[in-house]
């Protein structure tokens, strides 16, 4: 989980570290576009070889909601 | 003080094939108009000296094999600082009709004019290295709009550049980093002299007829890259940009 939001941080530029934690609402990010979005799902694949498809962003509150989604595939 | 738009102070620009040719003349224009360079090679000696006479304190030719691309994260793990921008200059061209294929030139020819980049900018982003606003600009030819016999190989990776370009100013646009192409015809080089020297004078005497304005020097395409460096060109971006001295626009 700690590696997990450590790489999600990686991939943000604006954004500070004391604001992503396991409970970061990451689509109210203000750095949330369409560029961050696809990092995270190429992130995703590259570290845990999982895809993750736009319900499981949907349906993810927050980052803890995104992760454990992705340790069920 | 009166703004200049045109003016690089303060920033700093990362040159591949920078130690030759039309890289060497863009590392010259970037010291001109008040910016620094970090010039990337195989034989830095000239580009060092360059940097001795005109005591530049600020930019350095750094020797690299860009070909080694496993090794490219050493060289941006070795960048101490943010740049402001990114011109990929290294290339090399060959003769190769399509009777001659062979993979090892195809793969030779694209690893140094395309994979090098992706490689290596791809680095840049990951760490951090490249500040927002900056300006990249890989140089392309007109090969990658025209079929000349014998250039596919060469033309292959320039039009692939032309096209990832555009990729990248969309991925890149929310921080502003603009990404674009100069397609050069013909300049007068090292390079171009070689070409010379495969293809004979004649050959190349009917090419240089076919130009309104003659063959282009180095200066021809390097100040357009300071331009588009530059604060002057900041809503140009996804753009490749022709300058061959009116080659491809006549009849």
């Amino acid at each position: 989980m700690e590696e997990f939001i450590e790489s999600f941080y990686d991939i943000l530029d604006e954004t500070e570290k004391n604001e992503i934690n396991k409970n970061t609402d990451f689509k109210n990010l203000d750095e949330w576009d369409s560029m961050v979005t696809l990092m995270l799902i190429a992130m995703v694949d590259e570290n845990y070889a999982k895809q993750i498809s736009g319900t499981d962003l949907k349906e993810s509150l927050t980052l803890e909601n995104l992760f454990m989604r992705i340790q069920s595939k | 003080m009166k703004e200049d738009n045109f003016s690089l102070i303060d920033k700093t620009i990362l040159v591949t094939g920078a130690t030759s040719g039309i890289g060497f003349e863009i590392c010259k224009q970037i010291t001109v108009a008040g910016g620094n360079f970090i010039g990337i090679g195989r034989n830095i000696e000239g580009l060092h000296q360059f940097i001795v006479d005109n005591k530049l304190a600020l930019s350095k030719a750094v020797k690299f094999d860009l070909t080694a691309l496993d090794d490219i994260h050493l060289l941006v793990s070795e960048l101490h600082l943010k740049i402001d921008g990114f011109v990929h200059s290294a290339g090399i061209a060959n003769v190769s009709p399509m009777h001659f294929f062979n993979y090892s030139e195809y793969e030779k020819i694209r690893k140094i004019n395309l994979d090098c980049v992706l490689v290596l900018f791809s680095e840049l982003l990951k760490k951090k290295k490249i500040n927002k606003k900056s300006s990249v600009i890989f140089i392309s030819s007109i090969s990658a709009i025209r079929g000349a016999k014998g250039n596919g190989l060469y033309a292959i990776t320039k039009s692939a550049l032309d096209t990832i370009s555009k990729v990248y100013a969309n991925e890149l646009s929310s921080k502003f980093i603009r990404v674009n192409t100069l397609q050069p015809g013909m300049v007068e080089t090292d390079m171009s002299l070689q070409a010379e020297n495969i293809l004979s004078k004649d050959i190349m005497d009917i090419d240089r007829a076919k130009y309104p304005l003659g063959y282009g020097e180095v200066k021809d395409i390097a100040l357009p890259v300071i331009f588009l460096l530059s604060n002057a060109s900041k809503w140009i971006t996804g753009q490749s940009i022709v300058i061959d001295g009116g080659r491809t626009s006549i009849l």
